[in-house]
C-alpha cells in the first residue's frame, strides 16, 4: 500500500520547506496508514542506527598509529624524489633489473634426471632465464609445484611463478596452497592454475593443454580467456582436436569455448537476474535458469547458479538453496565464491535442522578458506551447530581461534556461555 | 612598503587587497593553523573509526575497519598540504573517510560477503521471543535495518548515514563528498525510498 504523498515524505525536510508544508505533511502522516508506516519505519531505523555506536577501542590507538606511520613512510620513500627524477629512475631500475637478473631463484631445484643448460652447473637452484634443455625426463621441484620436463623439451624460468616453454612437453603439478597461480607461457598461450595437474606441449607452432586434475585458465591472442577443466584439452590451432570426455560436468569440454557474444549476452542476463533477485525471486530464477540452459560456462555459470541459490533462499526453499550453494562452492570457476557459498549452504542446512551436514559444509578444515573474510562467521555458525547438537564444549572449541572482534563471534560466545552455565545448573 | 602591506587586514577588503599581502606570510600563517597528521589522529581517530565502521556496517570484518582507518590517515598525510582550512578538520576527515569507504565498497564480492555476514549474525542472535531482553530484540531490529540498508546502493547509503545518523547538513556532505548539494538531496531521497521499500519487504517476510 502506498500513498501519493510518500514522495514528499522521502524528501522531507527539503531545502526551503516552509513550516506550513511541514505541518501539512505531519498531519497527513498521522492520518494516512501507509505514510504513517513509512514514518515509523524510517524513524525507527534512524534511532536504531544512531544508538548503535561502533566501538572505538582506545587500546588499539598506539598500534594503529604505528601502522599508519609505517604506511606513510613506505609511501614517502617512493615519492621522496621529484617526479621528473623518480619516474625515469624507476623505469631505468626496472629495465636494469629485467636485464641483469643473473641469480637463480632458490624456489626451484633439480632433483632427478639431467639438464643440458647454458650454464652446466645446475646442481641446486635453477638459473633464471637460461634455457633448460632436458636430455632425459627431468623433475624440477619448487615451493608448491613440481614440474617435469620431458626429454627434448626446453623451458626457461622467467620469474618465481612464470615458466616459458619453448618446445616439447612440460607436465605441471601445482598444490592448492600457493598464493599466486603458476603460469606457463608459450608463443600461443598463457596457461595458469592453482591446485591442478596439467600438461603443456609445444610443437610446430601449436600449443596444446590437457588437464588431468582441477582446472586451468587459458589466455590466447584474439580469444576470450577460458577455463579448461579436468579431462578436457585445448589447442591453439583454429580447428582443435575433439575434446576428451570430462569428469567434471561443470566445465564440460563442449562448454570450454563459449564465443564472446554469447558470453556477453549471458553476463547481461545474469546481471539482470542479480538486480532482480531481492524484488522478484521467481523472475530472477527464471532468467538465471535460461542462462544455464544455454550451457553457459565459467564465471557466468557460477553467477547464474548463485542467483538461483539466492532466489531459493529468499523464497524460503532451504533444500533447493543448499543444493545450489553446494554447486557454486564446488564449481571450478567458483573459487572466489566458495567461502560464501559454503557459509550459505550451512545456513540452509541449519534451517532444515541438519546440523551435522551444516558442520561438514562449513569446511572449517579447508586450508584454502582458513583465513577467508568470513572465517569468523563460519566459526560462529559452527558453534551454533554444535550448540544445537547439545555439545557446548565443542562449540567453545570451534570459537577458540576465531577473531574476537567479530560481532558474530561475540554473539556466539555469549550463546555458548549461556549454554555452559545452563549445563552447570 | 612590505611592512605596510602586512598591516592591511584581508577581511576588510576584497580579493584585490588580500593579494597585496605577501603570499609567503599567508602560507606561513596557514601552515601554523594546519594540524599535523599525528595531531589529527590523536584528536579524531575515534571519530574516523566510528564513521568508517558506520559506513561499512556490522557485516564488515574488523580487520577491514582497521585497515581503512589506517588508509584514511595515509590519505590525510598526502592531502594535508592541500587542506586550506576552509572547512572544519572533522568535516574534511569525514570526506576522506567516506570516499575511502566508497572505493572499498566497489567490489560486488565484498558487498555479498558483508550481506552474508549480516545474515549469519541475524541467525545467531537469540530471537526476541526466546530472550525478551531489550538488548536481544534491539540487536535483531538493528540487523534487520542493516540488511535493508545493504540493498541501498553504497553512494546513497553513505549520504543517508552522514545525514541521518552523523547529523551532517546537506552542505557539509556536499563539501565532504565533493558533490553538488542538489545531488546530496537526490541521493538522500532515493536512499530513504529504497530503505523504506526494503524494510517493508523484510517486515512482510516471516
Amino acid at each position: 500500500m502506498t500513498c501519493e504523498h510518500a514522495d514528499a515524505l522521502y524528501r522531507h525536510p527539503w531545502p526551503g520547506q516552509t513550516s506550513r508544508e511541514r505541518e501539512t505533511l505531519r498531519e497527513h502522516a498521522s492520518a494516512c496508514a501507509a505514510c504513517g508506516a513509512t514514518v515509523r519505519r524510517l524513524e525507527s531505523a534512524r534511532r536504531l542506527l544512531m544508538d548503535d555506536v561502533p566501538l572505538a577501542s582506545r587500546r588499539e590507538d598506539a598500534a594503529t598509529w604505528a601502522a599508519v606511520e609505517a604506511r606513510i613512510e613506505a609511501r614517502s620513500s617512493l615519492w621522496r624524489w621529484p617526479a621528473w627524477v623518480a619516474v625515469p629512475a624507476a623505469a631505468a631500475a626496472l629495465v636494469a633489473a629485467l636485464m641483469l637478473r643473473p641469480t637463480a631463484p632458490e624456489a626451484y631445484t633439480v632433483t632427478a634426471g639431467a639438464l643440458a643448460t647454458a650454464e652446466a652447473t645446475v646442481t641446486g637452484g635453477v638459473p633464471s632465464d637460461a634455457p633448460l634443455s632436458a636430455t632425459v625426463r627431468t623433475r624440477i621441484e619448487g615451493e608448491g609445484a613440481v614440474l617435469t620436463l620431458e626429454p627434448g623439451a626446453q623451458a626457461r624460468l622467467r620469474s618465481r611463478d612464470l615458466w616459458a616453454l619453448e618446445y616439447g612437453d612440460l607436465a605441471v603439478e601445482v598444490q592448492p596452497t600457493p598464493a599466486a597461480p603458476l603460469t606457463v607461457l608459450t608463443e600461443a598461450a598463457r596457461v595458469s592454475g592453482v591446485g591442478t595437474h596439467f600438461r603443456v606441449s609445444v610443437a610446430d607452432g601449436e600449443t596444446r593443454v590437457s588437464v588431468s586434475r582441477g582446472q586451468v585458465r587459458v589466455e590466447s591472442k584474439g580469444a576470450p580467456a577460458l577455463t579448461v577443466g579436468a579431462g578436457a584439452e585445448w589447442s591453439s590451432r583454429p580447428a582443435p582436436p575433439p575434446l576428451a570426455p570430462s569428469t567434471e560436468p561443470a566445465v564440460a569440454p563442449s562448454q570450454a569455448r563459449p564465443d564472446a557474444a554469447r558470453r556477453a549476452e549471458d553476463r547481461a542476463a545474469v546481471d539482470r537476474a542479480r538486480a532482480l533477485v531481492t524484488q522478484d525471486a521467481l523472475r530472477a530464477r527464471r532468467i538465471a535458469g535460461e542462462v544455464l540452459e544455454r550451457r553457459a560456462a565459467g564465471p557466468e555459470e557460477v553467477d547464474a547458479l548463485a542467483v538461483i541459490a539466492d532466489a531459493h533462499r529468499l523464497s524460503g526453499e532451504h533444500r533447493a538453496a543448499a543444493s545450489f550453494y553446494a554447486r557454486v562452492a564446488a564449481h571450478p570457476a567458483g573459487v572466489a565464491y566458495a567461502e560464501e557459498a559454503r557459509l550459505r549452504q550451512a545456513q540452509m542446512l541449519m534451517a532444515l535442522g541438519e546440523h551435522r551436514a551444516a558442520l561438514d559444509a562449513l569446511a572449517l578444515d579447508d586450508p584454502r578458506l582458513a583465513r577467508g573474510a568470513l572465517a569468523p562467521e563460519r566459526a560462529a555458525l559452527a558453534a551454533q551447530a554444535w550448540l544445537r547438537l547439545g555439545e557446548p564444549d565443542r562449540a567453545a572449541a570451534a570459537l577458540e581461534s576465531a577473531d574476537p572482534r567479530s560481532l558474530a563471534v561475540q554473539d556466539a560466545r555469549r550463546a555458548v556461555q549461556r549454554a555452559l552455565e545452563g549445563g552447570q545448573r | 612598503m612590505m611592512r605596510m602591506r602586512l598591516l592591511i587586514p584581508c577581511a576588510l577588503g576584497g580579493p584585490w587587497l588580500s593579494s597585496l599581502v605577501d603570499p609567503g606570510v599567508r602560507e606561513r600563517a596557514r601552515l601554523e593553523r594546519t594540524p599535523t597528521v599525528e595531531e589529527l589522529f590523536r584528536r579524531h581517530s575515534d571519530d574516523v573509526r566510528r564513521i568508517v565502521a558506520r559506513l561499512l556496517g556490522p557485516g564488515a570484518a574488523p580487520s577491514d575497519v582497521e585497515d581503512l582507518v589506517q588508509q584514511v590517515f595515509v590519505v590525510v598525510h598526502g592531502a594535508l598540504p592541500r587542506f586550506r582550512g576552509d572547512s572544519k578538520p572533522i568535516t574534511w576527515l569525514y570526506g576522506i573517510a567516506s570516499r575511502t569507504v566508497l572505493t572499498h565498497l566497489r567490489g560486488r564480492r565484498r558487498h555479498r560477503k558483508m550481506v552474508a555476514s549480516l545474515e549469519v549474525m541475524t541467525d545467531l542472535l537469540p530471537t526476541a521471543t526466546e530472550h525478551p531482553e531489550t538488548e536481544a530484540s534491539r540487536r535483531q531490529a538493528l540487523n534487520r535495518v542493516w540488511r535493508a540498508l545493504m540493498t541501498v546502493s553504497a553512494k546513497k547509503r553513505v549520504v543517508f548515514i552522514l545525514y541521518e545518523v552523523e547529523g551532517l547538513t546537506g552542505r557539509e556532505i556536499a563539501e565532504a563528498l565533493q558533490i553538488k548539494e542538489a545531488t546530496v538531496h537526490t541521493r538522500l531521497y532515493h536512499a530513504r525510498r529504497d530503505l523504506d521499500a526494503a524494510l517493508a519487504t523484510l517486515e512482510a517476510t516471516p
